[in-house]
């Protein structure tokens, strides 16, 4: 009931509009000019018309560039990405079979004993750690980020995710989430008058979507005789 | 001086052709109005978002749905409109009789309703230009006039019928207006009591019922018979009611 | 040929009787003067003539026709009257346009060559236009819709005098070319007394008199002399009007139904007999008193 009355004083205001704008007709007709009150006012429809075929006409063709700007992909194909990766990553074969799922790469020299891996406070990463140990301590970290791609509602959003970075000072390398990426999308749905009769669902029911966030793996090769300190909450792996 | 013999149905002809210009002002209010409900539309009509890691999906759902309200509500004024005394008492300063004046007016709506209807489901496409270019990054699955012309034709034409439905009943009650100014307040009493005591009930009442038997038709045949004679008897009602009226200048 | 008949018509609005009983016949081809004061009815008469309303009871034909919600009687009548108001969406040219597409008959050329004398701007909206103006656009549409029967209800209201004799001329020239009925109702009878055949006078929604104007001159006559005198030839006379003028004089109108060796007796009598003018007849007539209005200063 209380949901209606915004919508009621809407209702108000363009009776209201209306009504006002039927009275006021003889100040509008009172223009002085060459052509008569009545070719105006179609004049003006015409040319509101003319506008609404544009309109009409822009979306017909040119909606190229704007609706086919993201490829199209299969979910289940991204969920099997998924998975494979995560098992070549902790199998320790990410670099044959995740070579082009590789966004991000990033080499430090380190000479330190100890490594503390840390977050910054009250963040979680949005990836998960997988580590391997190297067979020599030749002294450099190399850090991979790899992510399959991911979608939502069947398009590729891979590209519009921002990469998260990384920081060595001291003893201390820090992972930073990836700036965050806000995407917006717009939906079309018939008026109520077409769903009516094509048996689609109606404005207020839910809204089917399906997102496929896929698989984020920052992948850390350390040197052999380095220790590793983390926090708990790090969603971290060794390779066996 | 002999006299002249005229038809119904040529006096009818030229009346509407005369009220397409004498009431052109109420083609000002339509576009006006649609405007209007082509910026509130511009909000969109409902919205989602998912958030996971660290992308964030905003999704905005846009249609017409209030251009083509507005416009119904559009025909429902314009018709009670054009039955006030300013507007009936045109007719009479040339030939005419209360037959040939109540049906020149059903054509003039007629033809507005198509015009609104027409207007009000082609204004989709100026919302979708507007969010495409200057509001949304994305825009997802939507069909245009080329991939889905069955369902732009049904919704041309299904506005039409429920604009012209609102006409009918503007029409009648315009003339009952004009009988008795009482129903300028009974009815919109009679109405919004309806709706407050349905909402009160919590049941399906006779508001939400009279309105689901045309919003929740999903024959198109049907609806088509519904909306006709509906509007017909309203009309019936209207022209009877005004057909001894006199007037009064 | 009668074009209208009416027989004990009657129009109430509430419980006012605007017409009571009225009867009258109105023969084609004729200019009627329809003359009666303010609240006479006569606005009421013409509605329903031209079939805007119904009357309460009585008979009514136009044309032989009942002319409520008659299509022929509408295409063959135009009103004409000082209220109407024309749709503002539409400017003059347009609204000539307009008529002309209703009346079959409808003269382009007088209309345009009219609109022009009157120098009327064809892009100007009517609602736009003076009083006057108005008169004169809606005196336009009822000469050249050129229907069978035309009926003005105070069509020069607002017209200054010129653009009044313009309109009479107009009229009889019209009427002289196209002879149709027309009903012309007005306050200013001496204006309109040539133009008119018939005069028919109302009064209290009743005919008073309906006969040739020429008769209606004819009609009464006026005594003047010394009071005494006067009363005594005027004692089984019908009186009409009354008045004191100065000590001991006094003004009698009565109806003329005097015999030639009476008129010779009167004057010797010392009786000044003067015919009435039929403005001042018809004054006379439908006011409610016989002293006019000295009744109310001499009631002390």
């Amino acid at each position: 009931m209380m949901g209606m009355i915004p919508l009621l004083i809407i209702v108000i205001i363009v009776i209201g509009i209306l009504v006002f704008s039927t009275r006021t007709r003889n100040k509008m007709v009172h223009k002085k000019g060459k052509f008569s009150y009545s070719q105006r006012v179609y004049w003006l429809l015409s040319g509101y018309v003319v506008i609404l075929l544009i309109c009409l006409i822009l979306n017909a063709v040119q909606p190229v560039k704007i609706m086919d700007g993201l490829k199209k992909v299969n979910t289940a194909d991204l969920e099997r990405e998924s998975l494979n990766l995560y098992d070549a990553a902790v199998e320790g074969s990410i670099n044959q079979e995740g070579s082009k799922f590789l966004r991000k790469k990033w080499n430090f020299n380190y000479q330190g004993q100890q490594l503390n891996l840390a977050v910054i406070q009250d963040e979680n990463i949005d990836a998960m750690v997988v580590v391997e140990k190297k067979n020599n301590n030749d002294g450099k970290i190399e850090a991979e980020f790899y992510q399959t791609r991911s979608s939502y509602n069947g398009m590729d959003i891979t590209e519009l995710a921002n990469l998260p970075g990384m920081e060595l000072a001291g003893d201390q390398l820090t992972l930073l989430n990836p700036k965050r990426s806000e995407i917006k999308f717009s939906q079309f749905g018939n008026t109520f008058n077409i769903k009516q009769f094509t048996g689609e669902p109606s404005l207020f029911s839910e809204h089917h979507s399906e997102f496929s966030g896929g698989q984020r793996i920052i992948y850390l090769r350390i040197p052999k005789d380095l220790e590793l300190n983390y926090p708990e909450n790090l969603n971290l792996q060794f390779v066996e | 001086m002999s006299l002249t013999k005229v038809s119904l149905i040529d006096i009818v002809k030229k009346q509407y052709v005369y009220k397409l210009k004498a009431y052109s002002q109420v083609f000002i209010s339509l576009i006006f109005i649609q405007l209007l409900a082509v910026f509130f539309s511009l909000n969109g009509v409902g919205g989602g978002g998912i958030s996971s890691g660290s992308i964030q999906i905003n999704v905005s759902y846009f249609s017409a749905d209030f251009v083509v309200a507005f416009t119904m509500l559009w025909g429902f004024i314009t018709a009670i409109v054009i039955t006030t005394k300013t507007y009936r008492i045109d007719d009479f300063i040339f030939v005419t009789n209360r037959a040939s004046s109540n049906l020149s007016n059903m054509v003039f709506l007629l033809i507005a309703s198509v015009i609104g209807g027409i207007t009000a489901m082609l204004s989709t496409n100026l919302i979708k230009v507007i969010v495409y270019y200057f509001k949304s990054d994305f825009a997802l699955k939507s069909t245009t006039v080329m991939d889905m012309p069955m369902e732009f034709l049904i919704g041309i034409f299904s506005t039409i019928l429920y604009v012209f439905l609102f006409c009918a009943l503007g029409y009648l009650v315009g003339t009952l207006v004009q009988i008795s100014k009482v129903f300028a307040v009974l009815l919109p009493a009679a109405f919004l009591g309806g709706l407050i005591f349905d909402g009160l009930s919590g049941k399906t009442g006779v508001i939400a019922k009279v309105l689901g038997f045309y919003f929740t038709e999903s024959s198109l045949a049907l609806f088509i018979v519904k909306i006709i004679m509906t509007a017909g008897l309203l009309f019936i009602g209207a022209f009877a009611l005004s057909n001894r009226r006199e007037v009064r200048t | 040929m009668s074009v209208i008949e009416c027989q004990g018509l009657t129009k109430a609005y509430g419980g006012v009787k605007a017409l009571n009983n009225f009867s009258c016949n109105i023969e084609e081809n004729k200019i009627t003067g329809l003359i009666g004061r303010n609240g006479a009815g006569k606005t009421t008469l013409l509605k329903i003539i031209a079939g805007f309303m119904k009357e309460t009871s009585g008979d009514l034909k136009v044309f032989s026709e009942s002319p409520f919600n008659n299509l022929t009687v509408s295409a063959n009548v135009v009103f004409i009257h000082d209220q109407m108001d024309l749709p503002t969406a539409l400017n003059l040219k347009e609204l000539l346009e307009v008529a002309a597409s209703f009346y079959q008959n409808w003269d382009r050329e007088l209309a345009n060559r009219l609109f022009d004398y009157f120098s009327l701007s064809p892009l100007q909206h009517y609602e736009g236009l003076s009083k006057g103006m108005k008169s004169t656009f809606n005196m336009i549409l009822g000469l050249a819709a050129r229907v069978p029967l035309t009926l003005f209800d105070e069509p020069t209201s607002g017209m200054d005098a010129a653009v009044r004799q313009d309109f009479y001329r107009a009229l009889l020239k019209d009427y002289l070319a196209h002879p149709r009925t027309i009903i012309i109702s007005s306050h200013h009878l001496n204006e309109i007394e040539d133009l008119l055949e018939d005069i028919l006078l109302m009064k209290d929604g009743k005919e008073l008199l309906h006969m040739p104007i020429a008769d209606l001159k004819e009609w009464a006559i006026g005594l003047q002399g010394k009071t005494a005198i006067v009363d005594e030839w005027t004692q089984n006379k019908e009186l009409i009007f009354t008045k004191n003028i100065g000590p001991d004089q006094s003004y009698v109108v009565v109806r003329n139904n005097f015999s030639e060796t009476e008129w010779q007796s009167a004057r010797i009598a010392g009786i000044d007999l003067t015919p009435v003018s039929s403005s001042d007849l018809c004054v006379y007539l439908t006011s409610k008193t016989k002293g006019g209005i000295d009744d109310v200063f001499n009631k002390g």
